[in-house]
């Protein structure tokens, strides 16, 4: 089968918090139920991940709070800097090499042109007192844009894909509802056509009825734009409608991983097994 | 164009102390292109666990799915790569059940096109096909743009076969997907799966009825029930 290689491939990812002992692994992990050391007291936020997206792929990271999934995310995002581990991206223009030994400079070229994310807490993707469409040109910048009208016309574009009154785009999000606040966020996510997009609980914390249409809106783009994304949720609900393969993280570790439906429909592991069993899916 | 060897399917549910339960005892059977194979038996025999070995939704415990796939040769779907088995699901094998499990939201065209716009079939194109399937499906036109999950037992059962025929897989898995049809609407549906049996599509089904498994089963596999495992 003549499948397309993957467009992110990472291994080994790690991240910890201390410096670590000789009996670490000893005492945490999935098998042990923690994830900080009880000699040491480091905290292995997670440990040896490897994860590979394919071309319009959407794969998704399911867990309990804690488990490690965020830091993943934001490793790959150059949010966090990772200690250990290696990441590929197969996109124009980037290098064939570990991309976590780029310098800084080079780092934040690179997230400005292949990558986009969307948080949980719109404050930490938008400037809350910058309109909208401010937002919007401010990332075009960043990844190179430089004519303020087609800016503006991009940004109007993207505002109206995701829903939001392009009548407001000259308003700061901060007057916004949670809702929209998370669809300025994707539309300045999508505006530079990254290789790869970044969700991280995009939905938790708003209303229900709200959560629906943020995920309809997702979906809607993804079958418009195929973009390779990464769906980070604790909900299994939202795994479930957005990803096509997803892995189960438990203390910093992926217990699992496989097609989503095989995963709700025939989970391995006892993590896994207890996770669907108490959702309502 | 499907050989099964020894499938077998042990679910090991942890919360229950490593409790073993019998999903499906040894089987193997195969279907030559263009063929159909019903799978017939009591219930609680295992027959939904071989489709869904099949389709992936569970993970074989032993045994191989050698299937001859359009354009990489003999694949083994009990082992093959996660990213692989989704393009053969989209490119290749169709699955039905007799429940409607859709993205809500979407109307009853979007749901049946979408298969058709994995396929790169162009949108509008796409959404017609699928008006003129549930057309012929009988589904009333002032529903085509409405949502399936407001729809009756027996409509969204039409959405459901719509959906699975409308890319005329070359395999196509079904689990009982006319279980609350009218007799009509069976033999519209009847009608459709043998068209899509003389373009060549290979079919492992299971129903019921079998007035409905005769007409459209090649070759008929009686399932056996499972040994009791002594505890
Ligand atoms: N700055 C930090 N110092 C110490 N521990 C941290 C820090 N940041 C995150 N952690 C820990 O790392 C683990 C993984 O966190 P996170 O990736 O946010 O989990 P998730 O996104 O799955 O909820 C948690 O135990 C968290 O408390
Ligand atoms: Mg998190
Ligand atoms: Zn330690």
């Amino acid at each position: 089968m003549n499948l397309p290689h993957p467009i992110l491939e990472a291994r080994g990812l790690t991240k910890r918090y201390g410096d670590g002992c000789p009996t670490c692994f000893d005492h945490t992990g999935a098998a042990h139920g923690r994830n900080r050391c009880p000699d040491c007291g480091t905290v292995w936020a997670c440990r040896d991940v490897d994860l590979t997206i394919h071309p319009q792929e959407v794969l998704g990271v399911v867990g309990e709070s804690g488990s490690g999934k965020s830091t993943v995310l934001k490793m790959l995002h150059y949010d966090l800097e990772a200690d250990g581990g290696d990441m590929r991206v197969r996109a124009e223009g980037v290098e064939d090499s570990n991309l976590f030994d780029l310098t800084s400079f080079r780092k934040r070229q690179l997230r400005n042109a292949v990558m986009g994310i969307v948080y949980q807490h719109p404050h930490l993707g938008l400037r809350m007192n910058v309109s909208s469409g401010g937002n919007i040109a401010e990332r075009l910048l960043m990844a190179g844009w430089r004519n303020v009208g087609d800016m503006r016309n991009r940004a109007s574009e993207l505002l109206e894909r995701t829903e939001v009154p392009v009548e407001r785009m000259d308003e700061a999000p901060r007057n916004f509802s949670g809702g929209m606040q998370q669809r300025v966020q994707i539309a300045k996510a999508l505006s530079n056509r990254p290789a790869l997009l970044l969700l991280d609980e995009v939905t938790t914390g708003l209303d229900v009825s709200v959560q629906a249409r943020v995920l309809d809106l997702i979906r809607r783009l993804q079958e418009e734009l195929h973009v390779a994304t990464l769906v980070v949720s604790h909900d299994l609900g939202v795994i479930r409608m957005l990803t096509t393969r997803c892995m189960v993280m438990k203390n910093g570790q992926v217990v699992e991983s496989g097609l989503t439906d095989q995963i709700l429909e025939d989970p391995q592991h006892a993590y896994t097994q207890l996770l669907v069993s108490s959702a309502l899916v | 164009m499907l050989t099964v060897q020894h499938l077998s399917k042990t679910f090991t549910i942890h919360q229950l102390d490593g409790k073993h339960i019998e999903g499906v005892s040894p089987v193997s059977f195969s279907v030559p292109e263009g063929g159909s194979l019903a799978l017939s038996g009591p219930s609680g025999t295992g027959k939904s666990s071989i489709l869904k070995c099949l389709y992936r939704t569970y993970l074989p415990t032993t045994g191989s799915i050698e299937y001859e796939s359009e354009t990489a040769g003999v694949l083994d779907l009990a082992t093959l790569p996660e990213h692989a088995m989704v393009h053969l699901r989209n490119a290749e094998i169709g699955y039905v059940t007799q429940f409607l499990r859709v993205i809500p939201r979407v109307p009853a065209t979007g749901v049946v096109a979408e298969p058709l716009l994995r396929r790169g079939v162009p949108e509008t194109e796409a959404l017609e096909q699928a008006a003129v399937l549930l057309r012929r499906l009988r589904i009333p036109e002032e529903l085509l743009d409405a949502y399936p999950v407001t729809f009756s037992g027996g409509e969204q059962q039409r959405v459901n076969i719509a959906r699975a025929m409308i890319a005329r897989p070359r395999l196509l898995l079904l689990d009982e997907p006319t279980a609350s049809l009218d007799k009509a609407s069976i033999s519209i549906v009847i009608d459709l799966l043998r068209e899509l049996q003389a373009q060549g599509t290979t079919m492992v089904m299971i129903f019921h009825d079998p007035d409905i498994m005769n007409a459209l089963a090649g070759q008929v596999l009686s399932v056996t029930p499972r040994e009791e495992i002594p505890a």
